[in-house]
């Protein structure tokens, strides 16, 4: 058989054991594109986002690819920017595509600012990443392909966006597909993509606001396909809002009822807690749910007005109360440096859930992340942040850059005794 | 945040300033009497985490079953307040995380052997205390169970100026956070931009530094100290 024109190499740097869901998307696309059939031969790089750039550049060039392919998210950023310097050092002709939630807001900045990158793939990258191989294939600029940034001339160019897939089964299943092996802990299943809510600080309801389901039929092939994996004995739905509506709950639990008997489990499901009762909490249980995670973010309510978040203390109580009396444990999290939230907000919310006793707490600091309501309403809100990923808030309107780092210190510590128990 | 309820083992402290004069003398409470403040404690609705505080709770005749007693009572969090000696030796620390403890506090005086030392009046002290941190903690993570460490700094005009110094010690040591205990009457702004450097030194090292004792309005640009993690909640002592 006739060797591949272009050897792809697409490298996600995750944390810990985790395995990219979205190259698996990009690749089972790719894969089955009959235009790029015996053109393009792909290769997955799932890397730590610790590892050594040398290290990273090094297994690189040991497979001599023509295109590398790196998944972008605000945590990794800095390391895939300096494997890119590197790599371009060491293999002057690749030609290195970013793409990714990080980046493609930015694309234009990214570009600009990272002469080792060729090309940014804006949005939903399955369609495009697959267009701009066969543009490479051909010779022809990459940087024609609708939802690509790319350099031509010396230029830095953005091609028109790309619509959102509208039948997400056209894209093939990671799973089903052999482009991911379901791995024990580390995989995660999507049943649709959008989020009905508009939180400020977060990209997925602004960048693909309607929401556009995978068919139950797939959606049950690859659950049946993960839960029977060998070895697999836990793993995950990234929905959003797991129990979107309550016939969705239902469906699911029906579908995971079977594997949840054989012991076959499901952490850090996210939920909408305020609709969670008896009933909810019930089913989730039936259907296998060992974990869930949930807000409030904030009890401030300005922060909240803010972030256009809703939260109803008593419904959000009852929900972690329903969801305890079934024996799953609840994370609630909180961000530090949400615009509204002065110190005394903040330490409220800490009271808040550590008077919950939920199972498990988690405090992260505000990342004002490219493409979402509060990187584009910095100025509005006050919000001085880090222009470096990853983006974080270094002081806002109502807490100073020392009281910040103090809050910052006072979550951890609470985190860490909340931890300690028997 | 998370109430802790204390219960004290008897009359006394674990370290005590020597140089302010302060009683070392202790006696300790029967382990049947510790046993019923704990079920009284319990009924009263327990706390997320319990202190069994008081006088140096290793030189108690029954601390085993007495710890063994809160676990098997329910309490979530089973926490010592201690000079850390006693952890340095033999399986001691790695004894008393398996019998459930998950917390422990450790009282310092000063940043260096010589300051604590000599503030505390024991001889080699302060090696040992860290030698029991590093002890307790490797049982902790040999046993695979999640445990804190906390400081403690009992505030007087010796221990004020040392206190940056032991934060930063036991910010070394992997403590989560330390409280610095002040007498009511620890209030000047010396004395604030002494707690201040300490607070700081806490929060540049990853540890949350809190001040108890002292109304916040005495705290200046480090009033968000007043606030701690661990917050007393009607206790047994
Ligand atoms: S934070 Fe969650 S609920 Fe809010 S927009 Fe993002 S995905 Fe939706």
């Amino acid at each position: 058989m006739r060797a591949p024109i272009l050897k792809v190499a697409l490298v996600a740097l995750n944390i810990g054991e985790h395995r990219s869901l979205a190259l698996g998307y990009v690749r089972a696309y790719a894969q089955s594109e009959p235009s790029l059939a015996g053109v393009a031969g792909f290769v997955t790089l799932d890397l730590e986002a610790e590892t050594d750039p040398w290290w990273v550049t090094y297994r690189l060039s040991r497979m001599e690819p023509d295109v590398i392919g790196f998944s972008v998210m605000c945590w990794n950023a800095r390391a895939v920017y300096d494997a890119c310097r590197f790599l371009r050092l060491v293999l002057p002709d690749v030609y290195i595509v970013l793409g990714g939630p990080e980046v493609g807001p930015i694309a234009e900045e990214v570009l600009d600012e990272n002469p080792a990158v060729d090309a940014v793939v804006r949005g939903e990258g399955e369609e495009a990443f697959a267009e701009l191989l066969l543009a490479l294939s051909k010779g022809r600029s990459p940087g024609r392909v609708e939802g690509v940034t790319a350099r031509r001339d010396g230029k830095i160019v953005s091609a028109p966006d790309r619509a959102l897939i509208p039948d997400l089964d056209a894209l093939p299943s990671p799973y089903l597909s052999g482009a991911l092996e379901p791995l024990d802990g580390v995989a995660y299943i999507e049943t649709y993509r959008g989020c009905p809510q508009r939180c400020g600080y977060c990209y997925e309801g602004k960048g693909f606001g309607r929401i556009r389901s995978f068919s139950q039929e797939r959606v049950e092939a690859e659950v049946a396909a993960v839960a029977s994996a060998p070895g697999v004995r836990t793993f995950t739905f990234i929905d959003p809002i797991f129990n979107l509506t309550r016939e969705r709950l239902e469906w699911l639990t029906a579908l995971m009822e079977p594997h949840a008997r054989r012991g076959i489990g499901l952490h850090t499901i996210e939920v909408d807690i305020e609709r969670v009762g008896a009933e909810e909490a019930a089913m989730l249980r039936r259907a296998g749910v060992i974990s869930v995670e949930t807000g409030p973010q904030s009890t401030g309510t300005a922060a909240l007005e803010a972030c256009r978040r809703r939260f109803d203390r008593e419904r959000f109580v009852s929900g972690v109360e329903a969801l305890k009396a079934e024996g799953i444990a609840v994370e609630c999290d909180l961000i530090v440096g949400l615009p509204g939230d002065r110190p005394d907000d903040v330490i409220s919310g800490m009271d808040f859930i550590a008077g919950l006793d939920p199972g498990r707490l988690q405090m992260s600091t505000l990342h004002v992340l490219p493409g979402t309501d509060l990187w584009d309403r910095a100025e509005e809100f006050g919000l001085v942040y880090n222009p470096a990923p990853p983006h974080e808030i270094t002081l806002t309107r109502e807490i100073g850059f020392p009281d910040l780092r103090r809050l910052e210190v006072m979550g951890k510590a609470l985190m860490e005794h909340y931890r300690a128990r028997a | 945040m998370l109430g802790m309820q204390h219960v004290s083992l008897g009359n006394g402290v674990a370290v005590a300033c020597r140089r302010c004069g302060r009683p070392t003398e202790t006696s300790y409470l029967a382990a049947a009497a510790v046993k019923d403040d704990l079920d009284r404690a319990h009924a009263a609705g327990p706390a997320p985490t319990l202190l069994l505080c008081g006088p140096e709770p290793f030189d108690h005749p029954d601390l085993h079953g007495i710890v063994t007693h809160a676990v098997r009572s329910g309490f979530p969090r089973v926490g010592l307040r201690t000079s850390g000696v006693a952890l340095a030796q033999g399986g001691t620390a790695s004894e008393y995380i398996s019998a459930g403890v998950r917390f422990v506090e450790v009282e310092m005086l000063g940043g260096s052997n010589g300051s604590h030392d000599e503030l505390s009046g024991l001889a080699g002290s302060f090696d040992a205390a860290l030698a029991g941190i590093a002890k307790v903690r490797a049982a902790a993570e040999a046993e695979g169970v999640r445990f804190a460490l906390r400081g403690r700094v009992p505030i007087c005009r010796h221990t004020l100026q040392e206190s940056p110094g032991i934060v930063a010690v036991l910010a070394k040591a992997g403590m989560s956070s330390v409280e610095l205990a002040c007498p009511p009457n620890m209030v000047s702004a010396a004395a604030s931009e002494w707690l201040c450097a300490a607070c700081d030194t806490g929060t540049v090292n990853g540890v949350w530094v809190a001040i108890s004792g002292i109304g916040p309005e005495s705290l200046g640009p480090c009033v968000l100290h007043a606030n701690d993690v661990l917050q007393p909640q009607g206790g047994v002592s």
